[in-house]
């Protein structure tokens, strides 16, 4: 092992291997319970494609196991390495490397942070966000692990258009219009093709098919004007039907649902923040954002809002721009990374989320399920965090649960791992789609029950990934 | 192996009964040609056409495929030339018999269905229930699925996303005959979503257009529909020719605006994608806009003079998603259009342009270009952004005005998505019994230009793989894997979507 | 125009598969939206124009033999005209069903056609002067004497085959509503032959026009100035398929729903009323062949509490019965077949009645209706007239 190490630092320069305690520990497990610790070998830190080309390489000749890790920031136990093997942080490929008005999009290397992303702001441009997406979280993992984005009114969804991908053997695959790079007829933003959609079979891989170096990837224009409205409830049913007719009507920019919980926890700056918050909010809120674009401002917000008004009359719930003074937090939340250490930790620790996507309509019944068996195994239901987040102008939602708890209390962390067992199976059994499956519990239950979905799927690994060097143990693989 | 026509005939009959399946020569006529320049050139009959009514049947026949060692192509409408036979004894799966819409699911906007629905009767269906699907440019007669497996370009790709994207949930059978399910279809009878579990293998499905039937056969697919504020249904007076719509008029609009040259009009097409405003926008070459109207080539000639001075204009769609906002839409328009120099046609001169929007959105007026010359063809077709989709045009136009100046060619540009990307055909129309042959050498010119020149096309079937590949990174190599692990035996319509006899 | 000069037409083909669909504009419901039945019924694209039309230029191409299914397929098609109507909204310059016609000529010409059953009714048409074989002499049993000539008639009544030998009913019909408005008319009695139409469509032209010289001297003798049909299969046999063959008419055709509808539009006649919901089924030869649909409903409309529900499938998308050209006699199955699902069609509107205008579409509904299964009662649109008219 030593020898390879030694290897390694001859491609990328001593300073870019690491092999101190502490830093092999950080990367032997993240803030999910889900699996048992692992310690890789060392933590090489490439700079270049070349730089990773080489690494791989050299990883495939010699049949060692690697995790590509852009990130600074892992929950679901992606990046903890199964089967040993080495660390590729792409952190520091982090430039953003052009940004583009005209076409709508930026390219940006697999380190670039939402905390570097979000400076587009400054020129007028929007990044497509996740909830909350931690400030050292890399761009290019969010949306290459599919987080769900807050503007579901944007039909097509998937924000990568290009990207440019080191495949386990070392090759360069270019996906869309990026295949003919260079061309001078080209700005490498066609997301399909070249043959087959490459683009959709890395994404939700885990790092298991390639490392992806850099990508380009769709921002919008940062809205002139927006006006928030809060619909709130302690009921969620109550806001499934007023939800469907605001996407319906293709109102709004930012659609989200939140609970109390969730929600005061977000907006809190502290701990002691997050109960007196609580007690102000309904148990539910949906938020949405109406923008006034960025042509004739004044008159796009006025459109939006009466025609919003409108099909919201009828409903039980009526609309509000008022949320307990905490709109313009709302506003920062929504169009921000999130600072400091992740809202998630600040209660007690951390946390255990279980999320997948459904339908809207279903959201109640499972929210139901969730309460009735964490009451059963006797996790307090008000210490259960939900978000619903439409997709796709409300043709579907994702559904996200956090089991907040405190990981240096052996007894709560036991009860964690048997109630995230015991919702996942119950929810699974009950219809909820599990479109990306992280740890290992979660992995054999979804390929077990669609055998031919994992055969196919070691089919295409093997085309890629021959020595099953990249990223091995995880999902059927 | 030799091929025993006749034991297949019996296993074929055996699986689907004797009214299902044909081998006679008068039947299997029909099944081999099309209209395109290839498809006219590449007439070969097939050795049988089967008609399975399920999933089980579409297994079986694979099977036998396999075990036999003959070729078989799922076909939907049999619109393109890939549905030809390239080899003898060829097996061509006609899916008649699954024709049902299984579901249209209202609230979450998606219907599931058989391969041979077309898209005339799910738009029937789906606007009765305040849904919609707009019709692409093959018409309204060609399947759903098929169209979404190949390509799924429509006239609102503006807003609503080119096919590729509108896939959900899926029932494939493999080319092995093992059966696959995408997306939450793995995991019940709900198809409501496509991705995943973990890697996409929708991305195995199709690239920018598809396998073309070359990885096994789709035999249920969930897809997307839209919200439809409009009527239930169309209410028609008359009959052809003088059949009318009654239609709305304050449900959707369409207008048309000149601008002094192309970059102006591109710089407008930005801004208006920029503003979210419309349904649908394209740029079209006039040639384009006349050729439908035309019934016949004197016709059109005599139209292209009267409007020789304009070559190109933008006609924009607006539609009512939400109460208000055609109207704010028309004002940006508006706007837009004066910031770029441009003249938007008024609302009087352009009354009779609103009798074409439930043409376009029930037919997809594109076929009726095939009026003034009976022939029509790709020359070019690329996708990349709207600036650099014009440096190609300028390009390919001139070449075709150097080289074929015979035809009459016209092209379309349609932002996609808001303008991230777009899209671009540039089409001749010729002949088909005296240019045929001049038609297809000039195809076979553009695709290699296309390789030479690095342009990112979006119709690369069969053979233009290993034409573009070493310009694309050699992707082709991928491809050819991907293939033979799927289909060892190669059955699935060999040589799409590669010829892996190549090395 | 033989088989041979129509290349330019097949070439035009684009395999669009518009003819096999009804226009998409009017397509309210998935279930009726097919217009060719003889591709519904053996799914086979062979079985659609555009299959047709591959199969003829590869005849002429030498690519194809004759065979029994050759004929079948061929024979199979009602030369209804649907696949024409909606494969000119994309091609205007398409002609399917004279392609599909001048098939059946080359048939013939070159000694495979017509089908053994066709040859039979010609044969009986030889004789008889009918295709079913019937004495020519009871052509017109179900006219008394009298009503046979009446002095100074300048309009003739050609009755046709189907209606005297099959539904007499409906020619006491129409010469009552004649009565009723002193109309004079007379009838050819022994002089009128079969039309010849169905011998034309099987691709016996050779024989139709034989027939069509008789006809046209024998009305030239009558002295007629105009002459008025009940039958959709006559009228536009004497309207385009004589004109196709050369012959010259000296004299004005009408159909008879023509004819009432002008005697409703110049208030020669009314209705009482008729609390009842109906439909009506655009027979081919009247509609999509003879441009005629608003007439029907013109007089529907003016029946008093009638309720007219039309079908999905309606005037140039009307579903055919499955019984022209040929078709009912070499292929009864599939004409009863194509019947039903019209029949099916009708019976979605919640009509206890439905009505047309052609005899020969009549028949074959009541043929195919089953007592079980609720379908409409069926009667011709002259009967519905002759019940509820009123003269002013």
């Amino acid at each position: 092992m030593s020898k390879s190490v030694k290897e390694l630092e001859q491609i990328l320069g001593g300073g870019h291997v690491i092999r101190t305690p502490s830093a092999l520990s950080s990367y032997s497990a993240d803030k999910s319970c889900l699996d048992p610790m692992n310690v890789p070998i060392c933590i090489c830190k490439p700079r270049t494609v070349e730089e990773v080309q080489k690494t791989v390489e050299f990883c495939n000749k010699h049949k060692i196991p690697l995790v590509p890790s852009s990130s600074g920031v892992h929950f679901y136990g992606r990046t903890v390495p199964k089967d040993g093997g080495i660390i590729v942080d792409l952190s520091e490929m982090n430039r953003i490397v052009k940004f583009d008005d005209r076409n709508k999009n930026a390219t940006i290397e697999a380190g670039v942070t939402f905390s570097q992303f979000e400076s587009l702001k400054e020129k007028g441009l929007l990044p497509l966000f996740p909830l909350c997406a931690p400030e050292r979280k890399s761009v290019l993992t969010s949306y290459l692990e599919r987080e769900p984005l807050l503007v579901p009114k944007l039909e097509y969804y998937e924000p990568i258009l290009t990207m440019e991908v080191v495949l386990p053997t070392g090759e360069i695959l270019r996906t869309g219009s990026a295949a003919v790079k260079p061309s001078k007829f080209a700005e490498y933003v066609v997301p399909f093709g070249p043959g087959l959609n490459w683009n959709q079979i890395f994404q939700g891989a885990q790092g298991t098919l390639g490392i992806v170096t850099s990508a380009t990837v769709k921002i919008e224009h940062l809205p002139k004007l927006d006006k928030l409205y809060f619909l709130s409830s302690n009921s969620l049913e109550e806001l499934v039907d007023p939800l469907y007719e605001i996407q319906r009507y293709l109102l709004g920019y930012e659609c989200l649902v939140l609970n109390d919980l969730d929600l005061a926890t977000i907006l809190a700056d502290k701990k002691s923040e997050i109960e007196v918050l609580r007690r102000k909010l309904a148990r539910w809120t949906l938020i949405v954002c109406l923008s006034g674009g960025v042509k004739l401002t004044e008159e796009k917000l006025k459109q939006e809002e009466e025609d919003f008004l409108e099909i919201l009359r009828g409903f039980r719930v009526g609309p509000s721009t008022k949320l307990e003074g905490l709109e313009e937090k709302v506003l920062l939340m929504l169009r921000q990374s999130y600072k400091g250490e992740y809202w998630k930790q600040m209660w007690k620790g951390d946390f255990q989320d279980i999320f997948f996507v459904t339908t809207l309509d279903k959201t109640p019944h499972y929210f139901e399920v969730v309460e009735k068996i964490s009451s059963e195994l006797g996790y307090p239901m008000d210490e259960v965090g939900c978000y619903i987040q439409p997709l796709v102008r409300g043709g579907a939602c994702h559904m996200e649960f956090t089991l907040f708890y405190d990981s240096n209390n052996d007894k709560q962390l036991k009860k964690i791992k048997k109630t995230y067992e015991k919702l996942v199976e119950c929810l699974f059994d009950g219809g909820a789609f599990f479109s990306r499956p992280y740890g290992s519990f979660l992995s054999k239950m979804t390929y077990q029950r669609n055998l031919a979905y994992a055969r196919i799927l070691k089919e295409v690994k093997e085309v890629f990934d021959p020595n099953n060097i990249m990223n091995p143990g995880k999902l059927c693989f | 192996m030799p091929v025993n026509h006749q034991v297949i005939y019996e296993l074929l009959e055996e699986t689907v009964g004797p009214d299902y399946v044909s081998d006679d020569p008068a039947v299997l006529e029909a099944y081999s040609r099309t209209g395109w320049i290839l498809g006219r050139k590449l007439k070969r009959r097939p050795g049988f056409v089967v008609l399975p009514s399920s999933v089980q049947e579409v297994q079986a026949i694979v099977r036998i495929a396999n075990k036999n060692k003959v070729p078989f192509i799922p076909v939907g409408s049999f619109l393109h030339w890939s549905c030809q036979a390239t080899y003898p004894e060829t097996i061509i799966l006609d899916f008649k018999r699954m024709d049902k819409i299984l579901k249209i699911d209202e609230k979450n906007k998606y219907a599931v269905i058989e391969p041979y629905v077309t898209y005339t009767q799910l738009q029937a269906e789906a606007m009765k229930r305040g849904l919609w699907l707009p019709v692409p440019s093959s018409g309204g007669n060609t399947s759903v699925l098929a169209n979404h497996l190949f390509c799924g370009s429509h006239f609102a790709m503006h807003r609503i996303p080119y096919y590729a994207r509108a896939v959900l949930g899926v029932e494939w059978v493999l080319p092995s005959g093992e059966i696959l399910k995408l997306g939450s279809a793995g995991y019940g009878d709900d198809y409501f979503w496509g991705e995943g579990p973990g890697p996409d293998l929708r991305g195995l499905m199709r690239g920018y257009v598809g396998a073309l039937g070359g990885l096994g056969v789709v035999t249920k697919m969930a897809v997307r529909l839209y919200p439809w504020t409009g009527p239930e249904a169309f209410h028609c007076r008359g009959v052809f020719p003088e059949k009318v719509v009654e239609f709305p008029k304050d449900l959707a609009k369409l207008y048309l605006a000149i601008f002094p040259s192309t970059e102006d009009a591109v710089n407008a097409l930005y801004e208006i994608c920029r503003a979210e405003i419309g349904m649908s926008l394209h740029l079209l070459s006039t040639t384009m806009a006349m050729a439908p109207m035309a019934k016949s080539r004197e016709e059109f000639l005599n139209l292209l003079e009267a409007f020789k001075d304009i070559k190109e204009f933008i006609l924009f769609m607006s539609f009512k998603t939400s109460p208000r906002v055609m109207e704010y839409d028309r004002k940006v328009l508006q706007k837009i259009v004066e910031e770029n120099r441009g003249y938007l046609i008024p609302d009087e001169m352009v009354e009779s342009l609103q009798e074409g929007i439930p043409e376009t959105i029930r037919s997809a007026v594109s076929m009726r270009i095939l009026n003034p010359m009976g022939g029509y063809d790709v020359f070019r077709s690329w996708a990349e952004s709207l600036d650099k989709l014009l440096d190609q045009l300028k390009q390919a136009k001139a070449f075709l005005e150097e080289k074929y100046r015979d035809f009459i060619h016209f092209y379309y540009m349609i932002p996609l998505e808001l303008g991230h990307y777009g899209h671009i055909e540039l089409s001749i129309l010729y002949d088909p019994i005296t240019q045929l042959d001049e038609a297809m050498e000039c195809q076979n010119i553009g695709i290699r230009q296309d390789a030479e020149q690095k342009m990112y096309v979006t119709g690369s079937a069969g053979p233009a793989h290993d034409i573009l590949g070493p310009s694309y990174g050699n992707y082709q190599l991928l491809l050819r894997k991907i293939k033979k692990k799927l289909d060892p035996n190669n059955v699935s319509n060999p040589p799409y979507p590669i010829d892996v006899t190549k090395t | 125009m033989p088989l041979e000069e129509c290349e330019s037409i097949l070439e035009l083909c684009f395999r669009c598969s518009r003819c096999k669909w009804i226009c998409d504009w009017d397509v309210k419901n998935a279930e009726f939206s097919y217009i060719c039945p003889s591709l519904k019924k053996f799914l086979f694209d062979a079985y659609s124009a555009q299959g047709r039309m591959d199969i003829a230029r590869a005849l002429l191409r030498g690519e194809l033999d004759y065979s029994t299914k050759l004929l079948e397929i061929i024979y199979t098609c009602t030369l209804c005209g649907g696949c024409e109507v909606t494969c000119r909204r994309n091609q205007a310059k398409m002609e399917p069903l004279k392609v599909l016609q001048e098939l059946r000529f080359k048939c013939v010409s070159d000694g495979k056609g017509p089908l053994e059953q066709h040859k039979k009714f010609a044969e009986n048409v030889e004789r008889h002067h009918n295709p079913y074989g019937e004495p020519h002499e009871a052509r017109f049993k179900w006219l008394p004497q009298e009503g046979k000539e009446e002095d100074g008639a300048e309009m003739g009544l050609f009755i046709g085959c189907t209606i005297p030998y099959r539904l007499p009913n409906v020619a006491n019909a129409t010469v009552n509503i004649l009565k009723k408005l002193n109309i004079k008319f007379k009838v050819l009695g022994d002089e009128e032959y079969c039309c010849g139409g169905v011998l034309y469509r099987v691709g016996l032209a050779h024989k139709a026009r034989e027939l069509m010289e008789h006809n046209l001297k024998k009305i030239e003798e009558s002295g007629l100035k105009k002459l008025l049909f009940v039958c959709p299969g006559c009228y536009e046999t004497f309207k385009s398929i004589y004109p196709k063959l050369g012959g010259r008419l000296n004299f004005e055709v009408q159909h008879m729903v023509e004819f009432l509808s002008q005697l409703l539009e110049n208030k020669k006649i009314k209705f009482k009323e008729l609390s009842q919901i109906v439909t009506y089924h655009d027979p081919c030869h009247l509609g999509r062949l003879a441009g005629i649909y608003d007439q029907p409903r013109k007089i529907l409309n003016a029946v008093p509490r009638l309720k007219l529900v039309e079908m999905d499938r309606k005037m140039d998308n009307s579903w055919c019965c499955g019984a022209g050209a040929g078709v009912k006699a070499a292929f009864n199955d599939f004409a009863l077949w194509s019947a039903k699902e019209r029949l099916e069609e009708a019976k979605t509107t919640g009509s206890k009645l439905l009505l047309t205008a052609c005899p020969f579409c009549e028949l074959n509904f009541k043929d195919s209706s089953e007592p079980d299964k609720n379908y409409p009662e069926v009667k011709d649109l002259v009967e519905l007239v002759d019940d509820l008219m009123t003269t002013l």
